[in-house]
């Protein structure tokens, strides 16, 4: 179901929207939504990854909640250098395999 | 023969570096039939350390089995059945689960379920001799290039440059 909402724009947001309206031959609706997607795109990779930075979540939910497969949000993951369990457990860690 | 369950943020880290051969000769690999079907999309999406990946499933070098309690490990942690699912064959297995995801590893602290990581595993091939010093830290420094957690690395390279082993 979609819903049309009026905005108001300054005018260095509008010559901005203007502009790729402009260079990708789009109406400026067109331009203006495309924008809101790739916000909606960035803000909620950037809000899965700081759920997954907190231990809130699971690599496999935060890709979920980020509209990306796995192995994508693995890739954005490495990219950040944010893989890897909890580092204060290392010591036990070591000491689990040495009972191994 | 010591037996690892694998999970799909580790598998990729043993690819990554060229672990796998050296781990095959001191664990054997299982895992669940949900990362066997992550690990083969990923693929068939064209990330090269899946398709390496597949390569052993294909050699036969990872089996699969299925655990009876991830269903209920995933309800009672609220957590997608993936996850749940190599927790539970850890759990019910008395294997070490290999994974990178810190929310999955802190699940099997509390589950008091063995847990490891590509790291500390480097660490223990580096115990068993596999590699002599130089090229551990050479590993270290490719698992943080390939965007692993560095903190994790400098612990494991502090420890053996002081010579520590667990004993």
């Amino acid at each position: 179901m979609s819903e049309a909402v009026y905005v108001r724009f300054n005018s260095e947001e509008l010559t901005f929207i203007n502009s790729i309206s402009k260079e990708e031959k789009i109406s400026r609706s067109e331009a203006i939504k495309k924008l809101v997607d790739y916000a909606v795109q960035k803000l909620k990779i950037e809000k899965s990854l700081t759920n997954y930075k907190d231990g809130k979540v699971s690599i496999r939910e935060a890709a979920e909640s980020a509209g990306l497969r796995y192995f994508q949000f693995f890739d954005i993951l490495a990219k950040e250098n944010i893989i890897g369990t909890n580092a204060e457990h290392t010591e036990l860690l070591l000491h689990y395999l040495d009972d191994a | 023969m010591n037996k690892l369950v694998l999970n799909t943020s580790s598998s990729l880290f043993f690819t990554k570096i060229g672990l796998v051969s050296h781990l095959l000769k001191h664990f054997s690999f299982v895992t669940s039939p949900e990362i066997f079907s992550e690990i083969k999309e990923g693929e068939e999406i064209g990330f090269k350390d899946a398709r390496i990946m597949m390569h052993y499933f294909e050699a036969g070098k990872i089996s699969l089995l299925t655990s009876k309690k991830a269903g209920k490990i995933s309800k009672e942690f609220k957590i997608k059945i993936t996850d749940a699912s190599v927790i539970a064959l850890a759990q019910e297995l008395g294997f070490f689960l290999a994974t990178e995801d810190r929310q999955i590893e802190k699940i099997c602290l509390i589950m008091q379920t063995k847990v490891t990581n590509t790291a500390v595993l480097l660490h223990y091939l580096w115990q068993k001799k596999e590699f002599p010093d130089a090229q551990i830290f050479l590993l270290l420094d490719l698992l943080v290039r390939n965007g692993y957690n560095k903190e994790i690395c400098l612990k494991i390279r502090e420890k053996i440059i002081k010579g520590e082993e667990n004993v």
